[in-house]
């Protein structure tokens, strides 16, 4: 019987009334990764690097390029780097992690729907929805709490719930309250554009990271030799691509939200 | 393994997918649970703040520094270059000066010292002509003078020759004897 990875992660043993589940196990793996790395590039750093730190400064200045392009200046870019660099580099890492061998198949016999399965200890943290909506929630929420912070709390607010211009119109009358009533309606689709854009993101990760779990399950289930390799090989382009789309599109939604509105153009 | 069995896989998966939608909602059967949810965001979290703290910031820091000061040195090198041709072009013509002046001095000197030389030679020459005139005008004076005194004398030897002859009666040896005292006064 081909055991296809269900929707939900599985638990793999309780703490309290806390499930660990297997994607839990991963993202904490992911967790310890980075905790090493930043423990051997806290030390002292060279000005002439060399080793680990070389590569990391490589990682960085190749990721401070893109987010250069996007934000067009050096200090925001600064500022946004750690977000995002953080979501590319996590998201990378965890989608890689779920291709080494052992995950999905090393496991722990439970009973699972009255059966005795074998529940994997190691699933690709991404393939959990908690994960992806959690990093989404992340992303969406400092977009709005740096745009906030940007622009100053009644001008963000302003984007969405467009009470000050309808109050400017209404000084000038005519076509002017007509314009801003229609934007004033506008801003009220944008609230929800913002909730749609936290359930974009995580399910756009979440499916494409499960989806591949499920398709070299399938393949393996198959042909065990060689055949799963080109799928693999696409596991890899895929667990880079969502990396760079989940990354590339907070750091759009950070430099949107920071970025100051045009309202002389209403006037 | 056949594509049967996959199918039958598939679709037992869809059917367990779909059971807990009775009780939990679309949320559940996205295997959403507030307590993971925070846990994760806790793990995500985490990661942030390593990768703020410990990556980025001190290798931001880093890589500003060096940076600037790459940017400080190839401006240092440059000024240094301009500072240097500036230094080797004031050196080009203080060597130009110098050596024009060098010349310059040279040929005032040879100039001078042969201006000095010709007028030592001349004023030698010039020195040396009226030494020679004036010894000539001496010479000539003097031999006037003792060809003047040799004619008194002569005149006077005569004279007392004539004297002598008129006194004593001359005779031949007397005027061979005259002669030669005459000759012997002469002298």
């Amino acid at each position: 019987m081909l055991a296809l990875p269900p929707l939900v992660a599985e638990p793999i043993f309780q703490i309290g009334s806390f499930p660990v589940t297997n994607t839990y196990i991963n993202s904490l793996v992911a967790v310890l990764i980075f905790l090493v790395a930043g423990f051997l590039l806290r030390k002292k750093q060279a000005m002439i690097p060399r080793g680990f730190q070389n590569v990391a400064e490589g990682i960085l200045e190749f990721m401070l390029g893109y987010v250069d392009r996007v934000t067009g200046e050096r200090k925001k870019s600064l500022k946004f780097l750690p977000i995002v660099g953080g979501l590319f580099l996590f998201i990378l890492i965890s989608n890689w992690m779920g291709l080494i061998p052992g995950t999905g198949s090393i496991g722990r016999w439970l009973l699972v729907h009255g059966e005795q399965e074998l529940v994997p200890i190691f699933r690709p943290a991404n393939s959990d929805l908690n994960m992806t909506l959690a990093m989404a929630v992340f992303a969406v929420v400092t977009s709005h709490i740096l745009g906030i912070a940007a622009i100053g709390f009644f001008k963000y607010a302003n984007k969405f719930i467009k009470l000050g211009d309808l109050y400017r119109s209404l000084r000038k009358g005519g076509i002017n309250i007509m314009i801003a009533s229609f934007e004033f309606g506008v801003g009220i689709i944008e609230v929800f554009s913002e909730i749609a854009k936290m359930v974009s993101l995580s399910l756009r990760l979440f499916g494409n990271i499960f989806a591949g779990e499920v398709l070299l399950t399938v393949i393996a289930g198959l042909v065990a030799y060689l055949v799963p390799l080109p799928f693999m090989f696409l596991e890899l382009l895929v667990g880079f691509i969502q990396a760079i789309v989940f990354s590339m599109l907070t750091l759009v939604y950070l430099t949107m939200a920071t970025a100051e509105l045009p309202t002389e153009a209403h006037h | 393994m056949d594509l049967q069995s996959i199918i039958l896989a598939v679709t037992e998966t869809a059917q367990e997918a779909v059971e807990p939608l009775k009780d939990g909602g679309v949320l559940g059967t996205l295997g959403i649970n507030w307590k993971l949810f925070i846990a994760q965001l806790i793990n995500f979290g985490i990661v942030l703040f390593i990768f703020w703290k410990w990556v980025v910031n001190p290798l931001g820091r880093t890589l500003t520094e060096r940076q600037e000061k790459i940017e400080k040195g190839l401006k240092y090198s440059e000024a240094m270059e301009e500072e240097k041709k500036k230094f080797d072009d004031w050196k080009q013509q203080e060597m130009k000066k110098t050596r024009s002046e060098a010349d310059n001095i040279m040929r005032t000197a040879s100039d001078a010292a042969n201006k000095i030389k010709q007028e030592t030679i001349s004023s030698a020459q010039s020195q040396a002509n009226q030494l020679l005139k004036q010894a000539k005008t001496n010479i000539e004076s003097e031999k006037v003078q003792m060809l003047r005194e040799a004619k008194e004398e002569l005149a006077t030897l005569v004279v007392a020759a004539s004297e002598k002859v008129l006194k004593s009666k001359l005779d031949s040896s007397k005027d061979k004897e005259l002669v030669a005292d005459s000759l012997r006064n002469i002298k």
